[in-house]
């Protein structure tokens, strides 16, 4: 009988530990914002791709700067591992003319490697950004390697697209076409005041009826909703819902 | 005092914890803090919908399709901030994994946009889902 409840205790507290951390992973996601600079490649896979270091003097102190195809893309000021900006500068060169053949296709962003913000080809390490350099610049590693990885694109001559979240918003927001948006008035079911705008989509015909959208407020179990509701008329005793419609965004503003 | 005992006291402390706290109203709200959005939207995402729609039937509106809860995910940052409903087709309602949330400025719209996607981490990509739109937020007190 003792040896019964002490394992019915443990086995007890060990559902209890095993269901929390399983239901915990999921919200501990990192909150580690990656924007990335991505770029589609633009020049031949047969045209030169030339990389460059030389010594610059800037304010007395002497900085190792990567230029590609006589632009320059980089800047390095510190001693690192016994190197000079200068031969530090030349390693980037030398990496980069290394994959030449690569650059010509390959994707140029910003990344993380081994936890450092860093330029790169594809999956290749080009540079990466330290804390050092950003600091210098007034920026961030991540901000930083973005910068870097635009220079270097603008070198190859390719187009830019930052792809953070405001992009990648927008970008998923235009891919469809087949359907027409409106803002509209959010309007409480309580208390008749607009609380905010809304963005509603839908097929022009029935995004065009659309004159508000209604708010019913709700609790359930400690859980607040607010029900989205795209009506044609800006009366709340009857709600008639305008069909395939529906909100796509909220904007906490009165109208 | 005998481990017997005990452990009938403890066993009989947490049992009573455990129905304190499903008696209470706000349930979902000690559970969001002790368990995260994810599992309350697993454990309770059924429960919600069906208030929604009993919410909504109460006022006449009826949406096509299904609905389903599921959680919202910040496109940015990737990390849980609350529960949608989604409605539409049902074989694209069940495809539907997360609504992503990103700022945004469309046009002459400054807020917050809803994204239904098949995937839940919107950092390797937003997978967005046609057809399907937001007719609900959950807001969880944290």
């Amino acid at each position: 009988m003792k040896i019964r409840s002490h394992r019915i205790i443990t086995c007890g507290l060990a559902l209890v530990a095993v269901t929390s951390m399983l239901a915990v992973l999921p919200g501990l996601r990192s909150n580690v914002r990656e924007s990335t600079v991505v770029f589609t490649p633009a020049i031949a896979a047969e045209e030169e791709i030339k990389a460059e270091a030389r010594s610059v003097d800037i304010d007395g102190a002497i900085v190792g700067e990567v230029l590609v195809n006589g632009k320059p893309v980089l800047r390095i000021r510190t001693y690192a591992g016994g190197l000079t900006p200068v031969e530090r500068a030349d390693v980037v060169a030398r990496r980069l003319n290394e994959l030449a053949t690569k650059l010509g296709t390959a994707k140029i962003h910003s990344g993380v490697v081994r936890s450092q913000a860093a330029v790169m080809a594809d999956d290749e390490l080009i540079v990466t950004a330290d804390n050092a350099h950003a600091a210098m610049n007034g920026t961030t590693p991540s901000a930083l390697a973005e910068t870097w990885s635009a220079n270097l694109a603008s070198a190859l001559g390719r187009p830019v697209a930052v792809a953070g979240e405001a992009a990648t918003v927008a970008a998923v927001d235009t891919a469809d076409e087949d359907q027409d948006k409106k803002v509209v008035p959010i309007l409480s079911i309580g208390s008749g005041l607009r609380v905010g705008a809304a963005l509603v989509v839908g097929p022009s015909s029935q995004v065009e009826k659309v004159k508000v959208v209604a708010q019913l407020e709700a609790n359930f179990k400690g859980a607040r909703i607010r029900g989205l509701v795209p009506i044609e008329t800006e009366s709340l005793k009857e709600l008639h819902r305008v069909p395939e419609t529906s909100v796509a965004g909220i904007a906490d503003i009165k109208l | 005092m005998p481990r017997k005992l005990v452990a009938a006291l403890v066993l009989v402390a947490f049992l009573v914890a455990f129905v304190g706290v499903a008696a209470n109203a706000s349930v979902i709200g000690s559970a969001v803090k002790l368990f995260g959005i994810g599992f309350v939207v697993t454990k309770f995402g059924g429960q919600i919908d069906k208030f929604i729609n009993t919410l909504m039937n109460q006022k006449g509106v009826k949406w096509e399709g299904t609905t389903k809860v599921v959680p919202i995910i910040s496109i940015g940052a990737g990390g849980y901030i609350g529960a949608a409903q989604v409605a539409g087709a049902p074989e694209i309602v069940k495809l539907t994994k997360a609504v992503g949330q990103g700022e945004a400025n469309i046009g002459t719209f400054r807020g917050k946009l809803l994204i239904p996607m098949s995937t839940t981490n919107p950092l390797k990509g937003v997978k967005k889902v046609k057809g399907v739109g937001v007719t609900a937020i959950i807001d969880f007190p944290l």
